[in-house]
């Protein structure tokens, strides 16, 4: 008998410019457990397209180090390929933010 | 022969962006690439700052009966044959000043420094520079039927969008009560 | 013939004692190593400015310098250097402005204008390319920044640029900022600079400049321009500063847990109402550009009903975050402060804090409703706020006339303990937000010349490196931790500083060249497209390091102008409530302090790499050579301000 797949649904709160490519501030994805900060960006891409992945993504294809997911309310920042490993798990509230620090 | 055609200011009011956001770029293209240096009062273009704060790229409007070409008594002003517009004479013009007066736009004006008078002459025919550069995309060069086509359009974007916000706030409190309430 | 060199080539001196308008050559003891902007306004500041010479008296200079690629059609070379003796921090003061006054003073033929001395009666000075004429200004006493410029655009035609103090630099406002074209284009607002000019009886400046400026090599210029484009282009983070302009900060603010509010005791605090789609949907007018700039963050925002209604407001990010300082989460009532703090010409990110100084004071029984003349000075208070906030830009009643002194003396002349409430680094009061749980950043307030300054100082540079380029470029990947790095962060405070010195001595605008998404597009823009634009412009061939070396050039000048008038290490410090007091309100930051052993080891490695003596702060002879102000290492040292145990030894 097969293992019935685990759901991970998150509630994703997109910050600038993401929100523009998303056409919406918020948004809900469904990934299959187990999942993981990674999984919450190529889900975004795929349902989103070139203007997501061009925000996400630099030349060379690794995230733009400027990206920190908050898982809830803890900071992951997405300058090193293990932070992009990091689990999330169903009903996790997730956001992504540029660290657009300025003035 | 090609259409004439002539700088016009295709603001997108709708959009944040897509109006004259005072940047000068346009000036200072248009002087780099007629004199070489940058001057925005040696530009042919030019953005005028209402006291509103609002800015307004104004230029030549390439008028079929041009003002500043009947006021000249030194046939300064002549016809480009290729460009279907009138351009400036350097050779001919005494710095009397006639067109700058005549003219309705008061677009025609005297060069500080060579004293001669300076239009918009299309950048001779190339992609105008101002058009080029202004970030805002609010520049276009266009022909008679191009303008009509642009200003239809824009009306009829003025016009679905008072539709719009009549939609979307039914009790007509208007949008920060509505974006109040989601967040709870 | 086209000008082949985008220098002006001169420098326009007026002496406002004794009348004398007198013009020298830009000459390369300036251009050389200094190039322009904050560079030169540095230099001239600490040649002609010694510590006998008090902020207020006359002969203080009030220096204002464009930057050196201003008027170009350089992408968002649009920022002019002003530059005094502070009169809030007693040492080196400047402001910066994208308006294009600047842009016309370069045109009317002048790189640099200084002024001396002191009027007898309120004047304007008068440019119109080479006339030049001190004007009587009675009439334009007590007037509006704004008005101000109107009056000038309808006297002189609608080409004119200005440059004017409303009120509050009349009246010697410590808070007082130099406005340029009027209320909502932009202010050089900080340290003080328009009580300077109020103590010069320097009422505006009127310019017209019809003259070019010229290009060396404008096939260069053209190519450079497209690269930059397409660097912005690609980097995630330039749409939302053209979408939302500058309030686009608050997500920052929030998600870190740092905003500095109700007098910096709070990180996390009720926003929602400050959300920057609220300001983008409801209240903005305008999404404008400063001089050249294609990225077109500025924004004028309308209130349109309510008890504000009709107030329209220039504003910007820090406004919003100092609102939050006092309480105040209204955006109507932020757009009016910010409207009322434009046009008496008062800086909002000072009297902010000054005012929340005020609240903190009041709610402790400091001040009571007597000396407050009856105000009810709450956080959050918007009557009270934007009342005090008119009241310290007239000097009208004794608290507002004490508190127009800034928060430093205020709280010195308030006494009762009040000095704890007084949120500021060497008298500049804070700015940006809460340093509690990001350890450098808590340094960088505090090294900083010209008081707390983020724009500076505060190395954005953790928040977008990856650990292989801080281990690269500053000796360890902890570097690029924000929340625990220790490791490199001196060295990256050297760096960040040097980097965007670039932009105050070019004119180039932070926002657009020295913030980014990654680091290389971060040094593509700062360092490598800028050094190609001036030397594009100006015909010469600096390298990238050398374009470094200015930036690091100018921050030295300024140090040793801070070491002669006196500071030491013991000045680099951040006011205290960030060493004892947890952040509070939760959040990410919730609970945490300032660690002082990270923050002096940070700062051991900072002045380590800066060259400065680490025991004392000071600048050494060997570190000051090094960039070549051998002049200034031999005038510290015969004021015996160079470190005892400095021997000149050469690196």
């Amino acid at each position: 008998m097969s293992e019935q797949r685990r759901t991970v649904n998150l509630s994703v709160h997109l910050y600038p410019p993401l929100n523009g490519a998303a056409g919406q501030d918020r948004v809900q994805i469904a990934l299959e457990a187990p999942a993981t900060v990674g999984d919450v960006l190529d889900a975004l891409v795929a349902r989103y397209g070139a203007e997501m992945r061009r925000y996400l993504y630099d030349a060379s294809g690794r995230v733009v180090p400027a990206w920190t997911a908050f898982v809830g309310d803890a900071p992951v920042q997405l300058n090193r390929d293990e932070a992009l490993r990091t689990p999330v798990g169903d009903g996790d509230e997730i956001a992504l933010i540029l660290n657009l620090a300025g003035g | 022969m090609a259409k004439k055609k002539r700088i016009v200011y295709t603001n997108r009011p709708w959009e944040a962006t897509g109006i004259c956001s005072g940047c000068h770029l346009c000036e200072l293209y248009c002087s780099l690439q007629h004199v070489g240096a940058f001057n925005p009062y040696r530009a042919r273009i030019r953005v005028a700052e209402l006291s509103t704060g609002v800015d307004v790229p104004v230029t030549c409007q390439q008028c079929q009966d041009p003002a500043c070409q009947a006021a000249c008594k030194f046939d300064a002003i002549v016809l480009n044959k290729k460009l279907q517009i009138v351009v400036v004479d350097e050779t001919k013009c005494t710095s009397c000043g006639a067109c700058v007066g005549a003219c309705p736009y008061g677009i025609i004006t005297l060069d500080p420094v060579t004293n001669k008078a300076i239009k918009c002459d299309l950048c001779g025919g190339e992609s105008p520079a101002c058009v080029d550069i202004c970030p805002s995309h609010v520049l276009g060069a266009l022909t008679d039927e191009e303008v009509s086509e642009h200003n239809r359009l824009r009306f009829a974007a003025l016009l679905a969008a008072s539709d719009e916000l009549r939609r979307n706030t039914p009790s007509g409190e208007g949008p920060v009560l509505k974006r109040l309430e989601k967040r709870g | 013939m086209a000008k082949k060199n985008s220098y002006a080539g001169k420098i326009l001196r007026v002496d406002l004692s004794t009348g004398a308008i007198t013009t020298q050559e830009l000459g390369p003891e300036y251009t050389d190593l200094f190039l322009g902007g904050r560079g030169i306004a540095s230099k001239i500041l600490y040649d002609e400015v010694p510590p006998e010479v008090e902020p207020f008296d006359p002969a203080n200079r009030l220096i204002f310098s464009p930057g050196a690629l201003i008027g170009t059609g350089v992408p968002a070379a649009s920022r002019t250097t002003v530059a005094a003796r502070s009169p809030l921090t007693n040492m080196h003061g400047d402001g910066h402005s994208g308006a294009s006054w600047g842009a016309e003073l370069k045109r009317a033929g002048y790189d640099v204008l200084i002024f001396q001395g002191k009027a007898e009666r309120p004047v304007y000075l008068y440019i119109d390319n080479d006339t030049v004429e001190i004007r009587d200004a009675s009439h334009l006493r007590g007037q509006f920044t704004s008005a101000v410029h109107s009056w000038a655009r309808t006297t002189f035609g609608a080409d004119v640029c200005t440059v004017s103090i409303g009120p509050a630099g009349e009246n010697l406002v410590r808070l007082a900022g130099v406005y340029h074209n009027g209320a909502d284009k932009g202010v050089s607002a900080r340290c003080g600079l328009g009580a300077v000019m109020g103590s010069k009886n320097l009422k505006a400046i009127v310019t017209r400049g019809t003259g070019d400026i010229g290009v060396a090599d404008i096939a260069a210029l053209k190519a450079a321009f497209k690269d930059y484009l397409d660097t912005i282009a690609v980097d995630p983070y330039v749409p939302p500063a053209t979408k939302y302009g500058t309030c686009r900060f608050m997500g920052h603010r929030v998600k870190f847990g740092i905003h500095g509010a109700e007098n910096w005791r709070y990180g996390a605090y009720h926003w929602e109402t400050l959300d920057p789609e609220i300001f983008r949907s409801d209240y903005q007018v305008k999404a404008g550009a400063c001089l050249a700039c294609p990225v077109r963050c500025r924004r004028d925002y309308r209130v349109r009903t309510g008890p504000y209604a009709g107030v329209t407001a220039k504003l910007e990010w820090e406004t919003i975050a100092r609102s939050m300082t006092c309480g105040v989460t209204n955006p109507e009532a932020v757009i009016a402060w910010s409207n009322q703090c434009n046009h008496y010409g008062l800086d909002t990110e000072g009297t902010g804090d000054t005012i929340a100084f005020a609240m903190e004071c009041f709610e402790n029984g400091i001040l009571t409703e007597k000396e407050t003349e009856g105000l009810r000075l709450e956080f959050g208070n918007e009557a009270a706020w934007l009342e005090l906030t008119r009241r310290i830009a007239l000097r009208q009643g004794e608290l507002a006339n004490i508190l127009a002194e800034g928060t430093k003396r205020a709280a010195a002349k308030i006494g009762r303990g009040s000095e704890r409430f007084a949120m500021h680094v060497k008298g500049g009061e804070m700015t940006a937000g809460d340093p509690r749980g990001m350890p450098v950043r808590a340094v960088s307030y505090a090294t900083s010349t010209r008081g707390s300054d983020h724009l500076r100082s505060n190395p954005y540079i953790e928040e977008i490196m990856r650990p292989e380029e801080a281990l690269q470029w500053f000796g360890s990947e902890e570097a690029a931790d924000i929340k625990h790095g220790v490791r490199g962060k001196g060295k990256m405070l050297k760096f960040s500083e040097d980097f965007v010195t670039i932009g105050d001595i070019l004119g180039l605008c932070k926002f657009a060249y020295y913030r980014s998404a990654t680091f290389p597009y971060l040094y593509r823009k700062g360092v490598h497209l800028a050094t190609r634009f001036y030397n594009a412009c100006t015909g010469r061939n600096l390298s990238e390091e050398e374009m470094l070396m200015a930036g690091e050039r100018a921050f030295n000048v300024e140090k040793a102008y801070n070491t002669r008038c006196g500071a030491t290490r013991a000045d680099d410090v951040i006011p205290r409530r960030f060493f004892e007091e947890p952040l509070l309100g939760g959040g990410p930051s919730g609970g945490a302090v300032v660690d002082l052993e990270k923050f002096d080891a940070i700062l051991d490695e900072y002045y380590e790499d800066r060259r400065w003596d680490p025991d004392t702060g000071l600048p050494t002879r060997a570190g000051l050579e090094r960039l070549g102000l051998n002049a200034i290492a031999d005038d510290l040292e015969a004021r015996g301000k160079l470190p005892v145990s400095d021997c000149g030894k050469v690196e």
